[in-house]
């Protein structure tokens, strides 16, 4: 692959990962916009996932050519982090046919992310090269503001891309760091649930403790208490029964289920004795005929962000719904 | 104030005529209700149906566990040779074959009449 504006070394046919560092609005649009112009000049259809408001920087410096780029708001797909490889995925499966390189443009942070959304974020980073680096060969961008972003979580962002796209060259990362490190589950503390939460235990249900439905119930209460209303309070009411139906089916039968709330996050959160052991867990649509594995599929589609973990003795999925 | 659909218990009701069975849904459909689908289902076809049509206009609540047996339904039914149509799908079951994209599963909803 040969290209104006960026040089490539003679890297073979295989998903490509860059992070794109930049600093500020117009050097995001100078940069990026090259990578765009690039992708339409060699004929390489291209999806830009970033927000709204660079959307329309972009869509003025492509010009004309914008109606040929696929835009998409990450503020929308990308407002769950565990949302945004299913988006990638979908662009894949809908591209890779053509046997043609393809490109996308991905920017999952942004100053305003809160501290748990960009542990999930770094983790959906990472995950990036376990779904599809052994797929077809793709280009993704992903610009990180050196301006706005503390540094620290740029060092951490960049050691999750294979390469580095400069201003006129694409080089190896020597800081990154592989995908050794999912063939353990993700384990990354959590910070502790405040002193008052509901609680309710649950077994299977036929003969002991309260049955999916009074576990329902009891979200449907708890959340409801704390201000949650209409489809949302549903979505929660959805998430947290597939939840413990997960708990029931596959994390030892039983667990428990707590329901608390800060000034701009409802939460529920089931514990059980299970293992999430697919790093990708709810990330890759099951087809249509299958017969299991949509439960955390539709948790990530449901809540705003989802924490999902592994501990020495307990699995943890712990489900937001913003209160605004 | 009482917000969304109150818990009711899992229902199906069931009419057979001329080799059409319907089961009308009710109530919640999830793990523990899914058996109760499942044999209800089973009858039907031992009873010879040629066509199964499944009500969701009033099913409250379901989750993927309804949903993987509605799979279940339909391959048993393409192996058996009746037909199966899922019909008139309710808030929450719209919700759930939407966020699967499993929504070549229901029927277009019938023309509004008048």
């Amino acid at each position: 692959v040969s290209s104006p504006q960026i040089k490539l070394p003679a890297t073979g046919q295989s998903f490509r990962h860059d992070v794109l560092a930049y600093r500020g609005d117009e050097d995001f649009v100078d940069r990026t916009g090259s990578f765009i112009q690039d992708a339409l000049s060699n004929d390489e259809p291209i999806m830009v996932v970033v927000s709204r408001n660079k959307i329309d920087l972009l869509r003025d410096a492509v010009g004309d050519d914008a109606r040929n780029v696929r835009f998409a708001d990450m503020s929308s797909v990308g407002r769950n982090p565990a949302r945004i490889i299913p988006a990638w995925a979908a662009f894949v499966q809908e591209q890779a046919p053509s046997g043609r390189m393809f490109r996308g443009v991905g920017e999952p942070i942004w100053a305003g992310r809160t501290p748990e959304e960009l542990v999930e974020c770094e983790r959906h980073e990472a995950l990036l090269n376990v779904a599809f680096g052994d797929g077809p060969a793709w280009w993704l961008a992903c610009p990180y503001d050196l301006d706005s972003l503390d540094p620290v979580i740029t060092e951490k962002a960049e050691r999750n891309h294979p390469s580095i796209l400069d201003r006129d060259c694409r080089r190896q990362n020597p800081s990154y760091l592989g995908t050794r490190s999912f063939v353990e589950p993700f384990d990354a503390p959590l910070s502790p649930p405040p002193a008052t939460v509901d609680e309710v235990t649950f077994g299977s249900g036929t003969t002991d403790g309260p049955s999916p439905s009074d576990v329902r119930r009891f979200v449907r209460d708890a959340a409801s208490a704390r201000g949650l209303r209409s489809e949302r309070l549903d979505d929660l009411v959805l998430a947290a029964s597939e939840a413990t139906a997960n708990s029931v089916q596959h994390g030892g039968g039983k667990g428990s289920v707590r329901v608390w709330s800060t000034a701009s996050t409802i939460v529920c959160e089931v514990v059980d004795a299970g293992r999430f052991d697919d790093p990708l867990v709810g990330r890759l649509r099951p087809s249509g005929a299958a017969t299991s594995g949509h439960g955390v599929w539709i948790i990530h589609h449901l809540c705003d962000l989802v924490q999902i973990r592994t501990f020495v003795d307990s699995s943890v999925v712990r489900m937001h719904v913003y209160a605004s | 104030v009482e917000e969304g659909d109150v818990a009711s218990p899992f229902g199906a009701r069931i009419e057979s005529r001329n080799g059409v069975a319907r089961i009308a849904l009710t109530g919640e459909l999830d793990m523990s209700t899914v058996p109760e689908l499942e044999h209800h289902l089973g009858m039907c076809q031992a009873d010879g149906a040629t066509a199964i049509v499944v009500d969701l206009r009033d099913l409250g609540f379901v989750d993927s566990s309804g949903l993987h047996a509605f799979v279940r339904a339909r391959t048993d039914a393409e192996a058996n040779g009746h037909r199966l149509h899922l019909v008139g799908a309710s808030r929450a079951a719209q919700r759930v074959f939407e966020l699967t994209e499993t929504e070549f599963l229901i029927e277009e909803p019938a023309p509004i009449e008048g």
